[in-house]
């Protein structure tokens, strides 16, 4: 079964290949495939070829499918289980299956589908607008990870690593300063056992008379005193420039992260969970502070301590030296057994403890549920299991390194084996003194602790490589909605215009076909139309959350793409279902969209919204602690809320997605008509399923499976007796039952 | 450009079990379709399928005018012959079969290969490597279609389990693999696996 995937330039060359007279200038569209289209298990090697007169099928290098275009009205794409499938619909309403491919080239064929389309739509050619950007590494042709464009597998690590320090090079004072304190302590802790070796020789062993000696004797231990204190004083100055330079480095970092996320297109974040986007500012940074500040220095450290330890063996004696170097090789290959063995396990655990947590966390946020099915016990019973499998995993682990511990710490105590044998032969030959055993002994001990290090770096290295190229991955993501180089801000006036706008989420999906809209200013625009048919994603349209693939959006005359995004923004107002209140008092959320808001601006827009006569109720007035989650507030005061929150700058455009859905009619009405009264300055845009709200509008549009199927004022549509006459009929039923 | 959706559910392009990622607000891709009060029981009694052009057509009642339809496992992992829906390439629901087993002959035949043309799982007969980099874990695998490179993401949460030894695999691009029984699996191959349970 073939998963990878060709390029263009080879999808081109195979199709030249059956068609040797094809340019790419014909080519409309091409694609391959690779089930078979009848046998449920059963292999194919297709190709399908579009021309600008053609549809021509090739299965296993056989042509099975020729048909001239002109027949063909559309081409779909359907999408399987694992597998996805292609059809064309004849203008005689013949279907006929094309192809059926795993899911690997879903992304492919779909575009294909799409380019195909738009040449049977427009007599364009668009193969290249619509082939899809590969979501494969090019370099190992392994799948990049959702949402991202870097290849983890192929990191360039060195590009990275320049990066990084691009980013710490304004601390690296702090960072040197950190990196020599960390080899000045070590060496100072080469000195102790030389200063132990020479009191236990020349003093407790010596029969030189002790009167003469005494001072001597406390100026030594004086000494390794002294060496002990600088030592310790010297750790203290540097976990003191280590906390500065980390603390600053990250800080940076989470800047640069922070401010990026906010620039990005709501297609771009939404491809990532907050939870991910919030792990990438915080856990990830901090990765990086731990790599840059903590284990680098330490590696310079350890590096530099094997080789002087080392060095110093060889010149004291190279028999003993080489004894102690050559388990090394032994010892490093037992440590990187041993993790990868504990690493398995390690993440099996945590992966055991975010499974119950993940569930207490469920039973805790539907405690409401659990508490009115009276379920208390069987949820427990649920979060037992998950403890308990929990627990038989902390329990393995506890096993396993209870039996490989011992067995490790045998082989790091491997080279004093060495000396004792060695050491202990030469003192009986009277070469060496008892004093050199404790001293070698020591530095044995310091000659492998860099080892232990060195052998877990690797891993270091490659933990804070990934979360380096996390990071990075957001700095460098593509802004997709940039301002033009010369965007403008314009004074809007509220005409908007919507021509042959196409657009879809993704790729295989288009969910506003070939949109057409005026709107004059003043206007009020009912959307209207089942849910799940385009209405909200017309409005995000024309915020320009989203890029349109086809046709364009103007306001006043000017392209949406030529108006700067904030002078665009500050402009419209918008009012969701879903209103989102921010920590802090009604007031600071009122007053979001302008900060520098007067307390009568605030109140004015408030009554507008409705929003007054309840919060003069709340003992704190416009004060009132609202938190995320609205607080003590009710649905619709909430929405109350972000309605003042939209009408306090007055924005010449307003758009309304559902605003007043949660709202009772009574209040729905207040608020309706004190909209009403300021409408005629302003263009408003205001969806709503529940028809009345709708009733001053200056004409409805009804969409339907993304097209505009009606437009017209209510009289025109009940009239017509299409959609809108059904949708208004079934509503009246509704209400006269109630 | 009308696309259809056989899943008659999201079909974001990452498909698999993440397929939600594609997010956007409102959930756009997903057809809304209204409950159908007519939708009736079918068995070989009263209805009848025949394939045309390589598409599954039903006629119910049976002497009706038959129409393209989609079929569509209600409880894919656990029934994957039962609980059927049958569908209009709208996406409502025509008619349920409880089991494929109430239809016989040919016809059985016909729905079987159309639920497996539909849901392509290979089987993983054996597993040649496993490795794990970066949460990412790359497999080799032996599939009756040959060997199989495939990727996971989140290995754990890609792999799940439907009762007590069969395994699913939802790799990064919308595939699915199966084992079907984890037990049954060599020994080297089981060894590979069991760190993922």
């Amino acid at each position: 079964m073939k998963l990878t995937k060709t390029t263009t330039g080879q999808l081109f060359d195979r199709a030249k290949k059956y068609q040797p007279q094809l340019t790419n200038e014909k080519i409309v569209s091409v694609w391959e495939y690779n089930l078979d289209k009848e046998e449920p298990r059963g292999l194919k090697d297709g190709f399908v070829i579009i021309t600008d007169d053609r549809l021509t099928v090739y299965e296993n290098d056989t042509e099975i499918l020729s048909d001239s275009l002109s027949n063909i009205k559309e081409f779909r794409f359907l999408s399987g289980v694992g597998c996805v499938f292609a059809e064309c619909i004849r203008k005689d309403g013949e279907t006929v299956l094309i192809s059926r491919a795993n899911a690997a080239l879903k992304n492919r064929i779909a575009t294909a589908i799409k380019a195909a389309n738009h040449y049977i739509l427009y007599g364009s050619h668009a193969f290249e607008k619509y082939f899809p950007a590969d979501n494969v590494c090019p370099k190992c042709g392994r799948a990049y990870r959702q949402g991202s464009e870097t290849c983890l597998n192929c990191i360039d690590t060195k590009r990275m690593a320049k990066r990084l320090w691009d980013v710490a090079k304004p601390y690296k004072w702090l960072i040197f300063a950190s990196m020599a304190l960390f080899v000045f302590i070590s060496l100072l802790g080469l000195v102790t056992p030389i200063l132990t070796r020479y009191l236990t020789n020349d003093f407790i062993l010596s029969d030189t008379p002790e009167t003469i000696r005494a001072l001597d004797y406390l100026g030594v231990i004086a000494l390794i005193l002294l060496t002990q204190l600088a030592s310790r004083g010297l750790s203290s100055i540097r976990n003191w420039t280590l906390v500065i330079a980390g603390n600053k480095v990250v800080h940076n970092l989470r800047g640069i992260v922070f401010e990026k996320i906010q620039r990005l297109s709501i297609a771009r974040i939404s491809k990532r969970t907050s939870g991910e986007l919030m792990n990438r500012v915080s856990s990830d940074t901090a990765r990086i502070r731990m790599f840059l500040v903590n284990q680098i220095p330490r590696l310079l450290e350890q590096i530099l301590l094997f080789l002087v330890v080392g060095i110093a063996f060889f010149v004291y004696d190279w028999r003993l030296a080489l004894l102690i170097i050559l388990p090394t090789p032994l010892i490093a290959l037992a440590f990187s057994l041993f993790r990868g063995i504990m690493g398995k396990l390690f993440r099996r655990s945590w992966e055991r403890s975010a499974q119950s947590n993940a569930v207490l966390h469920d039973i805790f946020s539907g405690i409401r549920v659990v508490k009115s099915y009276g379920t208390e016990h069987r949820e427990a019973q649920r979060f037992e299991a998950y403890a308990k499998a929990e627990k038989e995993t902390q329990l393995k682990i506890e096993t396993k390194w209870a039996w490989i511990n011992p067995l490790l710490q045998f082989f790091i105590s491997f080279g004093e084996f060495f000396i004792l044998f060695y050491v202990g032969n030469a003192i009986i030959g009277g070469t060496m003194e008892l004093a050199d055993m404790a001293m070698f002994s020591s530095y044995a001990g310091m000659l492998y602790t860099p080892l232990q290090f060195l052998a877990g770096f690797p891993r270091q290295i490659m933990m804070a490589m990934t979360s380096v190229t996390k990071v990075f991955e957001i700095i460098d993501e593509p802004e997709d909605i940039v301002d033009a180089k010369d965007a403008k801000d314009i004074e809007i006036k509220g005409e908007v215009s919507i021509k042959n706008v196409s657009f879809g989420y993704d790729e295989s999906v288009d969910v506003l076909r070939n949109i057409n809209l005026d709107i004059k200013p003043g206007e009020f625009i009912g959307l209207v139309g089942k849910s799940g048919t385009g209405k909200s994603t017309l409005i995000n349209l024309v915020m320009r959350m989203y890029e349109v693939d086809e046709g364009s959006i103007s306001i006043d005359g000017v392209d949406i793409r030529d108006i700067s995004q904030e002078s665009l923004r500050s402009q419209i107002g918008v009012v969701l279902q879903e209103t989102f209140l921010f920590n802090g008092s009604i007031y600071d959320n009122i007053a979001y969209a302008k900060k520098n808001a007067t307390r009568e601006e605030v109140i004015a827009a408030a009554k507008a919204a409705g929003a007054h006569s309840f919060i003069i109720k709340l003992t704190d007035g416009y004060d009132t602690y609202v938190g995320e989650k609205g607080g003590t507030l009710s649905g619709g005061e909430r929405q109350r809320i972000a309605i003042a929150r939209a009408l306090l700058h007055n924005p010449k455009l307003l758009i309304l997605d559902e605003a007043t859905a949660s709202l009772d009619t009574e209040t729905e009405k207040q608020i309706q008509d004190s909209l009403a009264k300021l409408s005629h300055e302003r263009t408003t845009i205001a969806i709503a399923h529940r028809l009345s709200t709708l009733r001053n509008a200056t004409k409805l549009v009804v969409i339907d499976k993304g097209t505009i199927a009606e437009m017209g004022t209510h009289d025109e549509l009940i009239e017509k007796h299409g959609i809108y006459y059904n949708l208004v009929m079934a509503q009246r039923e509704m209400s006269k039952m109630a | 450009m009308a696309p259809m959706n056989m899943m008659g559910g999201p079909g974001g392009p990452q498909g698999g079990r993440h397929g939600g990622g594609s997010g956007s607000p409102g959930g756009p891709g997903r057809k809304p379709t209204r409950e159908n009060p007519n939708s009736v029981q079918i068995t070989k009694e009263n209805a009848k399928f025949l394939m045309k052009n390589g598409f599954l057509y039903m006629s119910c009642p049976k002497d009706a005018e038959p129409a393209r339809v989609l079929l569509h496992r209600d409880f894919p992992f656990e029934f994957p012959f039962a609980y059927i829906s049958v569908m209009n390439t709208d996406g409502m629901e025509l008619a349920f079969i409880k089991d494929i087993a109430l239809f016989e002959g040919e016809e059985k035949e016909m729905l079987v290969r159309e639920l497996e043309r539909k849901y392509y799982s290979p089987k993983i007969l054996k597993i040649h490597s496993v490795k794990d980099r970066f949460g990412f874990s790359y497999w080799d695998v032996e599939t009756p279609a040959g060997r199989v490179t495939f990727t996971l993401q989140d290995t754990f949460k890609s792999i799940s389990r439907a009762g007590e030894n069969r395994l699913f695999f939802f790799d990064v691009d919308g595939n699915r693999f199966t084992i079907e029984d984890i037990d049954a699996l060599d020994r080297k191959s089981h060894k590979k696996i069991e760190l993922y349970l």
